[in-house]
């Protein structure tokens, strides 16, 4: 009943996708506006503008948001490291509204330099977590920024061609897209786009609460790579599931990590293969992080039918019933889930990144091709390509 | 014994009629069914409450240990569940243990299976305890802040009635075959055994399943519990602030509810944390940003403007805990559980008689200080 498998889409127009479910009794409605490349600097501003953007606009302030949204709730705004997703959830008959407050957050903006300053007094005081720095590596202390340069960075972003809107649940069809070309016919984004000089991270290189986290980063793959079935498949007979090989190895031969995940991370222009394990080990995650790669290696060369069966059922896990180990790491919680805020973002999004509509069905018919021997190659090439990253514990 | 498993399956009693069917078997352990036509996912889920078995300080974590070990089932259970597309989730709350096997509409007969083979722990050895703590320990280190400030909260309220789920890894190290052996068995008798389905099933099979599974367990006719105290009713911590509730059929509980939703929606990354127990319980709340946030929204919490947004709040609450089979087995099994009586429906019937006098004098209790 509920699956991304099932979650069928209806294209109603380039930059529109509806995903029709009358029985949803709400309706979600998204923005997803996929990134140009961006200095780490313009990240870090990045960041701020989305909280600020959801602050006030010309037309609307919070309370004037919140009677637009279900439940009064603010609309929700996050940074991705490939695009900005921005999200309201209204009762049925409110999509023409929720369109309505979309275009003016993407397009109108306040960005009052006190909003600004609000922010970024919030973004000190969130101590991010060891999961959290392992994802997001080079990521910027959070500095003070002027309202100028907010303002070009925001420009830069919210751009006509750069924008999907998804609308999902109980929708009438083709509302949300004629209201949007409605609204937006006349939008042309600036000609010029600022340039800012390059900045180093300085992300501070020890994680809070004495947890280390150890990487193994593959090589980056394009978006509409036409081998993204086996190495999808590779990813989860690696690291997804309780029968992977990082489990297998680092949690049930060596007792070495309680948490340990494989992720498909987006990056712009494509996707990256990651394995990452949280452990308390401290000066000793090094020797242990090689230990560990060293037995992955064999392990997949051990790999047999069984090992592919494994994680071809496990792929039809996450795809059709939600399973949450997913490596489909889109959303700032985790994995992509089956909610429905979740899917009308998912099919928005795959639009967006990849130019063709989602088609769960076609991509797990594809997986069951993807032979053992392609498999052990995949596999053995993520590991070959990456260098540990560790972050220790402090 | 085949004999004996028939006149238990007669002698169950339907409550409820199509499209949910909860049976109590005569040794006190519950079956609940219910049918979602057209479900692509089903959610078989297994529950072991404690009463007679609550932790102490000297047992602090073997329940928590007996999951782990429980949820190897022979050993190679993960793989053939995961080659099935099926996956096993197990968890360890204050009032129950919980093992969900989540899969497809056609494995029913492979989830009970699984169930079964968990509920029967192999032979436990000092090796296997001994790999298993220093798995808890990486487990107890990542334990996020909200977790840790939610068991502060607990412990601040209920002393040794409110300790964590997590356990004590000193008590787990030290943990040997025998005492597992003995908590275990005092644990899986009828009385704290549930098990619930959810998805696109066959009320009578899936029943006749279930009840075969947990119909063995002997009968406990005296488990007592003792009562979480509710006096000093709010609990102020650094960066949140907890209402001891009643339990959750109570109309009290609900109007706490309502109103910690509604504050922690005008937060900063606000949230709220709330386990439906039978028994008195905690709903703590704050804001991911800190104390600031807190008070300020605190200080400023309109009752008139309020009302109607934490009733909305909490009845979405409840929907989106029977969003799923997943969420539909997990909520109405915990409750289960605990109490063959209490629904989660019992919520919403509280909020739609919640009166606007009554949700400010819970809001004034629950801000206390702050206006």
């Amino acid at each position: 009943m509920i699956s991304l498998l099932l979650a069928l889409t209806i294209s109603a127009a380039p930059g529109v996708v509806e995903m029709n479910e009358p029985s949803a009794k709400e309706a979600s409605i998204q923005a997803i506006v996929m990134l140009p490349e961006l200095s780490l600097r313009e990240r870090m501003v990045l960041r701020n503008v989305v909280h600020t953007m959801t602050r006030q606009t010309e037309e609307y302030g919070r309370r004037e948001m919140s009677m637009v949204s279900l439940d009064g709730e603010q609309p929700q705004a996050e940074v991705m490291s490939d695009h900005v997703r921005i999200q309201i959830l209204v009762p049925p008959g409110g999509v023409k509204g929720g369109v309505r407050l979309l275009d003016s957050l993407v397009r109108r903006a306040s960005l009052f330099q006190e909003a600004i300053d609000t922010t970024f007094r919030a973004q000190l005081k969130q101590t991010p977590n060891y999961w959290h720095s392992a994802l997001w590596t080079d990521e910027l202390v959070p500095t003070p920024i002027l309202r100028p340069e907010e303002v070009k960075v925001y420009q830069k972003v919210f751009r006509p061609d750069a924008i999907t809107i998804a609308v999902g649940g109980e929708i009438v069809p083709d509302e949300a897209e004629d209201e949007w070309t409605r609204r937006t016919t006349d939008w042309k984004a600036p000609a010029t786009q600022p340039d800012f000089g390059k900045y180093t991270a300085s992300s501070p290189d020890r994680n809070e609460g004495g947890i280390s986290t150890v990487e193994l980063r593959g090589a980056t793959f394009v978006s509409g790579d036409v081998a993204i079935p086996t190495r999808l498949l590779a990813l989860i007979a690696l690291g997804s599931g309780k029968d992977s090989a990082l489990y297998r190895i680092g949690r049930e031969r060596h007792a070495w990590s309680y948490r340990q995940e494989s992720i498909l991370w987006p990056v712009v222009g494509g996707w990256s293969p990651r394995l990452i394990w949280a452990t308390t080990a401290g000066e000793d995650a090094p020797k242990r992080a090689e230990t560990l790669r060293t037995e992955l290696y064999e392990d997949v060369r051990s790999w047999n039918e069984a090992v592919r069966l494994r994680a071809l059922g496990f792929a039809e896990g996450i795809l059709s019933r939600g399973v949450e180990l997913s490596p489909l790491y889109l959303t700032g919680r985790g994995p992509v889930s089956v909610d429905l805020a979740d899917r009308t973002f998912f099919v928005g999004y795959w639009k967006a990144k990849t130019g063709i509509a989602w088609d769960a069905e076609k991509l797990l018919s594809r997986l069951r091709y993807v032979t053992l021997e392609d498999l052990k190659d995949a596999a053995s090439e993520i590991l070959s390509t990456s260098e540990p990253r560790i972050r220790l514990g402090r | 014994m085949l004999s004996v498993l028939a006149c238990v399956l007669a002698l169950q009693v339907p409550l409820e009629q199509p499209p949910r069917l909860r049976t109590i078997l005569p040794n006190g352990s519950a079956v609940l069914v219910e049918r979602m036509p057209g479900a692509t996912t089903l959610s078989v889920q297994l529950f072991v409450g404690c009463r007679g078995v609550r932790d102490t300080p000297q047992t602090h974590g073997l329940r928590h240990l007996i999951e782990h070990l429980s949820a190897r089932g022979k050993g190679d259970l993960d793989h053939r569940l995961e080659t099935a597309g099926a996956f096993l989730y197990a968890k360890t709350l204050r009032d129950a243990t919980i093992y969900e096997i989540r899969c497809g509409p056609k494995d029913l007969k492979l989830a009970m299976d699984s169930l079964r083979e968990i509920l029967r722990l192999p032979e436990v050895t000092d090796d296997m305890v001994k790999k298993e703590a220093q798995i808890l320990g990486e487990e107890g280190a990542i334990r996020d802040r909200l977790t840790l400030e939610s068991e502060e909260a607990w412990t601040s309220a209920y002393a040794d009635q409110g300790l964590s789920p997590f356990g004590n890894l000193d008590v787990i190290k030290n943990a040997t075959p025998d005492m597992i052996k003995k908590l275990v068995r005092a644990e899986m008798v009828g009385p704290n055994l549930a098990v619930t389905v959810a998805g696109n099933v066959d009320l009578d099979e899936a029943t006749k399943l279930a009840s075969e599974i947990i119909a063995y367990a002997p009968l406990a006719p005296n488990l007592k519990d003792e009562v979480r105290p509710l006096d000093l009713p709010v609990v102020v911590g650094d960066n949140y602030r907890a209402v001891k509730v009643p339990r959750y059929s109570d109309a009290e509980t609900a109007w706490n509810l309502a109103a910690c939703l509604a504050v922690a929606s005008d937060m900063e990354d606000g949230y709220v944390t709330y386990t439906p127990v039978a028994r008195n319980g905690l709903i703590v709340f704050g804001s991911a940003e800190g104390r600031s946030s807190l008070d300020t929204t605190l200080k400023n919490a309109d009752p008139v403007t309020l009302f109607a947004r934490g009733r909305s709040m909490a009845r979405r609450w409840v929907a989106n805990q029977l969003f799923d089979p997943g969420g539909i087995a997990y909520f109405r099994g915990l409750l289960l559980v605990q109490d063959h009586v209490v629904k989660p429906e019992s919520l919403l019937e509280n909020l739609t008689t919640m009166t606007y006098p009554q949700f400010r004098a819970t809001l004034q209790r629950l801000t206390g200080g702050a206006q």
